[in-house]
């Protein structure tokens, strides 16, 4: 697999090809813009070279695509309200670092709280049947993680676990980017779907992208070869002037997802409005457990209060997301923020464009 | 040993510690020497020694490829080979939770006696101390090495020159990944590569092959010691993405972890950097022994700088930087 896509002696020609074709095209300002949804292909770009590479024909922006970065500071402090009651914290292990108006989740281990950092949503059975105490999953992520997490909910309904709850912070990815597009039109030339969330999804629910917004789309895999292959896509559709959705991921994405995913996701939850970092509330653009299921709602069930306060900073984070600036037009970045002392989540999860930034050296 | 735990008492110096000491020195009658003294006395050569000390802990304690006792016989035998150094003694000190099986201990001595005796090293002087429960993690193995340097140059991270060839002797990441996978409740195939490098170095040597540098990429894997050579030599060095060797299930854990290779702790490799026109003659006595089968040239030390950095050229031909990083690695979200 590595060969084929990664050391694949067609890819140098393939990607040189793509550079005299960027600089062919007529008309156009170089470099071209293409956002990139996701945090694993931030993390690709970077790792693999394609931003130096491409320097002069391409500038890649970041988006909303890390679920640690786009959850709100008044989220993060939902989770330390649940935490200072006493609860028993299950989490993913970026998360605790993430600061809140006040404290973080680790500086809440520091002064006695218990948080148990899992890989699996579903070891939190295992951690509520073991405990008396309230067991609280903090449930963040976008359409990849949410079938394993309505998987919990309905484990957790079935052996009638009593004390396991989660603090529902799911999002979805289809309306993030048409509010974001509203906001951007005319500024990217071109956009990589997240590849992982489409495996969910399909590619389907992204064609009103070129057709309302006129901007080509590919969905692409991680390895280089994929990404060489996306950007081609890319390319080639505004060389023709006909944008279009284009998967260039079949061997993992099919155009209308994975069907049986889909449906364990809708037999939990339904949509909602939900708050972004950076962008505010948007008209459902997450989920939130429906009717029956309701009673696992951890907001609901301990009547968390939070206050809405906002603590100014420099951090730009919430731009960053947008893809209105990058992680070295802040002042911050590698002064006061670092992956030790982390000001914004951006810099906290592996997938966050400063960390990637700062990691793979630019 | 009707039970089959060990007790507080059997640090107590007493009969029970008899019992202790009787399956340690069954165990390890081979290889230890001055049985009993207070001390251990040997004759010292002439010429130069290398004396190096290390602590082990690990979670697990026993891994796919190994466990506790090979990892600290073979990591005190490598810090000896770094600076050009044959193993000849080593110091033997367990630091045991009471409770801990003799069953496992058993197998923990078993490995520092098949180790060390593979290596023709002796166990010079040793010590047990059993802590209540909770005090230590299972078991802390701490260990004292003695080498008789071979190597007629100095071997420093300090000497990498402009020009130089930087060679692995083997797979990049397969102890690190080995312990990630199994610590993440995955099924693999992976085995980490714990072993004793110094007889791979001890035939370089003796071949008259000229060494610049040497290390071994344990904690903080390649990019971290490599960093370390380039801030002490004041050159850049630039890795090849595609020369790398680094194991298919290797990588493929890493990326599903969202860690990367070449930061993972190897247990049983060593970078050398030696001129270029030894090359050659390195490549072909390490490919004639089997821990060095998959050596390979993976890059090479580039001009000097006063701002000296670690390059990466990636497969796509960019080069990247591989900075130091300062925070352990945890698994991804998504």
């Amino acid at each position: 697999m590595t060969d084929k896509f990664r050391n694949n002696p067609e890819l140098k020609p393939l990607l040189n090809k793509i550079k005299h074709d960027v600089a062919a095209l007529d008309g156009k300002a170089l470099p071209l813009k293409f956002m990139e949804v996701c945090g694993t292909h931030t993390v690709s770009i970077l790792k693999f070279g394609f931003r130096h590479y491409f320097k002069d024909s391409i500038k890649f922006l970041s988006g909303p695509g890390c679920p640690v970065c786009v959850t709100s500071a008044c989220d993060i402090d939902k989770m330390i309200y649940l935490a200072q009651q006493g609860h028993h914290i299950v989490t993913f292990g970026d998360l605790i670092k993430v600061p809140g108006t006040h404290s973080s989740l680790e500086k809440e281990i520091a002064k006695g709280a218990t948080v148990d950092v899992v890989y699996s949503p579903l070891d939190a059975l295992n951690i509520a049947r073991n405990t008396k105490k309230e067991v609280n999953f903090i449930a963040v992520g976008f359409e990849t993680t949410i079938p394993v997490i309505a998987g919990l909910v309905l484990d957790t309904y079935a052996q009638q676990i009593k004390n396991l709850s989660i603090l529902c912070l799911i999002k979805t990815m289809p309306n993030v980017l048409r509010f974001l597009l509203s906001q951007l039109k005319g500024e990217i030339d071109g956009m990589i779907m997240p590849g992982h969330v489409s495996v969910i999804i399909g590619s389907e629910p992204y064609e009103f992208i070129p057709r309302e917004y006129g901007i080509p789309c590919t969905v692409a895999g991680f390895e280089p070869v994929d990404l060489g292959l996306g950007i081609q896509a890319l390319v080639s559709q505004i060389a023709l002037g006909s944008p279009a959705v284009d998967n260039r991921y079949k061997r993992m994405v099919k155009s209308e997802g994975n069907r049986a995913a889909q449906e364990l996701i809708s037999a939990v939850f339904q949509e909602c409005d939900v708050a972004w970092r950076g962008f505010g509330s948007i008209p459902k653009s997450g989920l939130c457990l429906n009717e029956e299921f309701i009673n696992f709602d951890a907001e609901k069930r301990f009547h968390i209060k939070v206050n809405d306060e906002v603590v100014q900073s420099a951090c730009i984070c919430g731009d960053i997301i947008a893809g209105r600036k990058s992680p070295i037009d802040c002042t911050l970045f590698r002064k006061k923020c670092t992956p030790e002392n982390p000001i914004g989540p951006c810099m906290v999860s592996f997938e966050g464009a400063c960390a990637a930034f700062y990691k793979y050296g630019e | 040993m009707g039970n089959n735990t060990i007790l507080l008492s059997h640090g107590s110096g007493g009969k029970q510690s008899k019992e202790l000491l009787d399956l340690i020195y069954r165990t390890l009658s081979h290889v230890v020497i001055n049985h009993g003294e207070d001390s251990g006395v040997f004759h010292a050569n002439e010429g130069k020694v290398a004396i190096t000390t290390d602590s082990y802990t690990i979670d697990p304690i026993f891994f796919p490829g190994g466990n506790i006792g090979k990892l600290a016989i073979c990591g005190t035998t490598n810090d000896l080979a770094m600076v050009g150094a044959i193993p000849k003694y080593i110091t033997l000190s367990l630091i045991i939770e009471e409770g801990f099986g003799f069953d496992d201990l058993k197998k923990i001595l078993i490995a520092i006696r098949d180790e060390t005796e593979k290596g023709n090293i002796s166990i010079i002087a040793g010590d047990t101390k059993i802590v209540s429960k909770g005090k230590v993690d299972k078991i802390f193995i701490n260990t004292a090495g003695y080498g008789e340097i071979i190597s007629k140059d100095t071997i420093s991270s300090q000497n990498a020159e402009s020009q130089d060839a930087v060679i692995i002797t083997g797979d990049i990441g397969d102890h690190g990944a080995a312990i990630m996978a199994y610590r993440n409740g995955f099924e693999s195939s992976l085995k980490s590569d714990c072993a004793n490098v110094a007889p791979l170095i001890k035939a370089l040597l003796e071949h008259g092959v000229k060494i610049h540098a040497l290390r071994d990429p344990t904690r903080g894997g390649l990019a971290s010691i490599l960093n370390e050579i380039v801030a002490s030599s004041k050159v850049n060095i630039v890795l090849e993405e595609e020369k790398l060797p680094i194991k298919e299930s290797v990588s493929g854990v890493c990326d599903a972890l969202g860690i990367d290779p070449l930061y993972m702790a190897c247990e049983g490799r060593a970078v050398i950097i030696c001129p270029q026109d030894q090359t050659d003659k390195v490549l072909e006595i390490l490919h004639n022994e089997t821990l060095g089968e998959n050596a390979q040239v993976i890059g090479r030390v580039a001009e000097k700088s006063d701002t000296p950095k670690l390059f990466l050229k990636t497969f796509i031909g960019a080069n990247r930087i591989l900075p130091l990083l300062s925070r352990e690695q945890t698994p991804r979200i998504c």
